[in-house]
């Protein structure tokens, strides 16, 4: 019961406290929270079976390319093309699953992480309509344009918030449901999980392509809030500090990826680290992490409190 | 197309495949014999062109002193890597891939800082320009070509003769096995480290003297190599060999034809052809 | 009719061909050995009618219905499990949870279910966390019923294994070595429980074991491989008098004692490493 008032709490915290924040860089710290624990979250489900998709910044690119044309050049309206970002990366996903997981372990990492190079390099070999290596800017902001002012953070980190909230909680349920179960199951040991009626390529593609269509959904609330994408900025770079925030935060539960993407994300802004800079700090902190605490903060975390009942 | 330009085309090729193939050879040997993937395999051949940098072309060292230099440079490097990422992480195939990338991008920043983005060049070591066929090539990419076939012999000697050579394949082929005939184990994964480190010392030179060096330098020969690597088969030397002559080749057509920046995107469908008929690649291991 | 059918199976791994021309067929409710030195094939056998290898030439038929190259997690659903000569397990998971896995996806627990945290689905969630427990209570390991897999000794690991094959029902069992490396004891509850899988649950049994006095006991027709080839059928008395299979396994054992068919009378060549169960 303590842990349901501490999220209702946690909750309203994040509904109301930035009603008295005026500071925009505060407010557009925590927009990019929101969108590194999105990005988080979502390829954790996928971790739970034991793999890792390096190319979590190709499905993202995707996402955010996808609504940016809709936008742009179909004229749509962005809530009907925020979530084709999502699908068009889920659909993408398929194809590229189905062929990935055809190899195991390291060679999967490899096909991954080649495969979000690649999306990078088609969107910018094509300067047409793909914008090149230059991107495209001036992407409209959500209607109505009264309310999304590019200078008035605050709808954005609502509109953030509740995509955050919603990715969060189908990951959660689905790690919690059977679905999870089974997916807990292939990282325990696939071969009985087939044995037991699993199918085990059918779950990790399944795993994959939710992981796909929330990074998407990601992606192209990234793009109407930048209002500027480009090859730059979905870099396999990208990809890696994506997994360096659920390794440090803790790959064996589900706070794990969001405590790592919220305490990386302000680390960087706090020592005003930026550009490559950011990734040396990512590096040592990632390297650090491996050595020091194998199961994230997370799990030292719950060593902590282990011994703090053993001992009381 | 004419009979020069193909010419010309292949011989690109075959001098760009040579060297991925060099750098290449680094990561499948330390696969092949440990399973680990390296990541920081670029970051080796990118400090060792630093050095080969500074020592000849600011210090005034001659270059054959300051190769060597180099590939103690990065073998020191590697044999770090060795003993504070890898082994204490048990050599866990996973977990060494991931820490493996922190410390390359802690690296590759790192020289950010140190270096700076100004682009420098080490000296070409032949100039000139000779004409094979109708086609003309700067002497350097035959020089490039001749060291890369040379090592490649040399490590394919090293192995198959030399007592070290001999103690890395049977550890390969059988680690236990390996331990009960009392070969130190440890002792071979630093030797593996230190030959791998010396080859992408050699490749981190030649590069910086048909390109340049700077920091970034490291990691497009770093993905040519894992997608070769994956192609040929991961720890095999025969198929990072062809694998590698093939990706060049294969990137010089389509440079020519089609304009470099789809070179790594034919790659990618390359490898994924390959990886659909065979799934461990053309050599490969299970892993 | 027989509820499967072998004919003519045969798998090649390049030029070894581990599997040569075999045909069995085993009748409703018959525990069916399959016996042979080591290395003669009868894993292999075993992978390729689960499903796991796909045979290089020959159809295996189920219930009347073919089955050949059918995959594993498929044939599951037909009611054809397997389980496997090293304990294969979900570690981190508890005993209840390992049986847990099977038993959802018989029931037909679809990708979306549970997603929705509804009364409906803590319902049903108990609902089979009892059918569950049942089957823990069925193999008499329901002490441990909340224990890490992990944390089990050897034999209760074993069982376990059986448990967790009766998860999705099946009609047809197929244990590979159930009783290795267990100790006497564990061996008779073992056997126990392999003739109440037949008696209390009309399950059909075929099982690969080295341990020929088990295999003797429990079975009601063995069959014998030996090269990838069925060298011998029948009961067990008509097997263990076979001149052939006599000569296979001596062929095979260096044993000076003068025992015909060495491994039979004798308990402790299947005891070697049962030091290792706790």
């Amino acid at each position: 019961m303590t842990s349901r008032l501490a999220l209702a709490a946690l909750l309203a915290a994040l509904a109301l406290v930035p009603l008295g924040i005026s500071d925009q860089y505060v407010l557009h710290i925590m927009v990019m929270i929101c969108l590194n624990v999105m990005m988080a979250v979502s390829m954790w489900l996928l971790g739970i079976t034991g793999l890792i998709s390096f190319g979590q910044a190709g499905f993202m690119f995707i996402g955010a390319m996808t609504t940016t044309l809709l936008v742009k050049l179909g004229h749509w309206p962005f809530w009907v093309s925020l979530p084709f970002g999502a699908i068009a990366a889920g659909l993408v996903s398929i194809p590229v699953g189905r062929l990935s997981l055809r190899v195991k372990g390291v060679y999967f990492f490899l096909v991954t992480l080649a495969f979000g190079e690649v999306v990078r390099g088609v969107f910018a070999y094509f300067q047409d309509p793909f914008g090149g290596w230059y991107g495209i800017r001036d992407i409209p902001p959500p209607e109505p344009a009264k309310l999304f002012d590019t200078l008035h953070k605050l709808p954005f980190y609502y509109l953030g918030l509740v995509l955050t909230l919603i990715t969060c909680l189908v990951v959660y349920r689905a790690s919690r449901a059977w679905f999870g179960m089974i997916l807990w199951s292939i990282r325990e040991g696939d071969l009985l999980a087939s044995s037991v009626g699993v199918n085990v390529p059918g779950f990790k593609l399944a795993a994959f392509v939710v992981a796909a269509f929330f990074a998407g959904l990601a992606g192209s609330f990234y793009a109407h809030y930048f209002a500027y994408i480009s090859p730059l900025v979905f870099t396999f770079q990208y990809s890696v500090s994506i997994l360096v925030f659920i390794v440090v935060g803790g790959f064996n539960s589900f706070a794990g990826p969001i405590v790592g993407a919220v305490v990386l994300t302000l680390i960087p802004e706090l020592f005003r680290v930026t550009g490559k800079y950011q990734m040396l700090i990512f590096g040592l902190i990632l390297v650090g992490s491996m050595l020091t605490m194998p199961d994230g903060i997370m799990g030292a975390v719950q060593r902590w409190r282990a011994r703090r009942v053993r001992s009381s | 197309m004419t009979a020069t330009l193909a010419l010309q085309i292949g011989i690109t090729g075959l001098v760009m495949g040579l060297i991925y193939m060099l750098i290449a050879l680094g990561v499948t040997l330390i696969f092949g014999i440990m399973r680990v993937v390296n990541f920081v395999h670029g970051e080796l051949v990118m400090l060792s062109a630093f050095a080969v940098y500074y020592l000849s072309a600011e210090w005034g060292i001659n270059f054959w002193l300051a190769l060597p230099l180099a590939m103690l440079v990065s073998a020191f490097t590697g044999i770090l890597c060795q003993k504070f990422l890898f082994r204490p992480l048990r050599y866990d195939i996973l977990n060494c891939f991931i820490i493996g990338i922190g410390a390359s991008f802690a690296i590759r920043s790192g020289s950010w800082a140190l270096f700076g983005p100004e682009p420098r060049a080490i000296p070409a070591l032949v100039p000139g320009v000779m004409r094979i066929g109708g086609a003309f090539v700067s002497q350097q990419r035959v020089f490039t070509a001749a060291v890369c076939v040379v090592l490649a012999v040399a490590l394919f000697l090293f192995l198959q003769y030399t007592r070290p050579g001999k103690a890395m394949r049977a550890v390969e082929q059988d680690p236990e096995a390996a331990l009960l005939m009392g070969i130190n184990i440890e002792n071979v994964y630093v030797t593996v480290f230190v030959v791998s480190g010396a080859l992408a010392a050699v490749g981190g030179a030649l590069l910086g003297m048909l390109f340049g060096v700077d920091p970034e330098m490291g990691a497009e020969p770093l993905l040519k190599s894992f997608i070769i690597v994956q192609i040929g088969g991961m720890g095999s030397i025969l198929g990072t060999v062809i694998a590698g002559l093939f990706i060049g080749m294969s990137d010089s057509i389509t440079e020519t034809t089609l304009g470099g920046e789809l070179a790594f995107i034919i790659d990618f469908a390359i490898l994924m052809l390959i990886l659909i008929v065979r799934p461990k690649g053309l050599f490969g291991y299970d892993v | 009719m027989a509820l499967l059918e072998v004919q003519g199976l045969t798998k090649r791994f390049g030029g070894l061909v581990a599997v040569n021309d075999v045909s069995l067929s085993v009748e409703p409710g018959e525990i069916r050995g399959l016996i042979g030195p080591n290395g003669a094939g009868k894993t292999t056998l075993f992978n390729v009618i689960s499903g796991a290898l796909k045979p290089s030439a020959g159809r295996i038929r189920f219930d009347g219905r073919d089955i050949t190259g059918v995959p594993m997690h498929a044939l599951v659903r037909r009611g054809v499990v397997r389980t496997f000569q090293h304990s294969q397990l979900f570690p981190g998971f508890t005993v209840l949870r390992n049986v847990l896995i099977g038993l959802h996806l018989h029931a037909g627990s679809g990708f979306l279910e549970g997603l929705v945290n509804s009364p409906a689905t803590r319902r049903r969630r108990e609902e089979l966390e009892d059918r569950a427990m049942e089957i823990v209570r069925f193999v008499g390991i329901s002490a441990r019923a909340h224990e890490l897999a992990a944390t089990l000794p050897h034999g209760y690991k074993r069982i376990l294994q059986v448990a967790v094959a009766l998860g999705p029902t099946p009609r047809l069992l197929l244990l590979d070595e159930p009783v290795a490396g267990m100790n006497h004891e564990d061996v008779d509850r073992m056997m126990d429980l392999v003739r109440d899988l037949r008696e209390k649950r009309g399950i059909t049994v075929v099982l690969v074991e080295h341990n020929m006095q088990a295999v003797m006991n429990v079975c009601d027709r063995i069959t014998c491989i030996q090269f990838g080839r069925k060298i011998a059928e029948g009961t067990p008395e008509v097997v263990s008098q076979d001149p052939t299979v006599i000569e296979a396994y001596l062929g095979t054992f260096d044993d000076d004692d003068g025992d015909p068919v060495p491994n039979m009378d004798s308990h402790d060549a299947s005891n070697v490493d049962s030091h290792d169960a706790a």
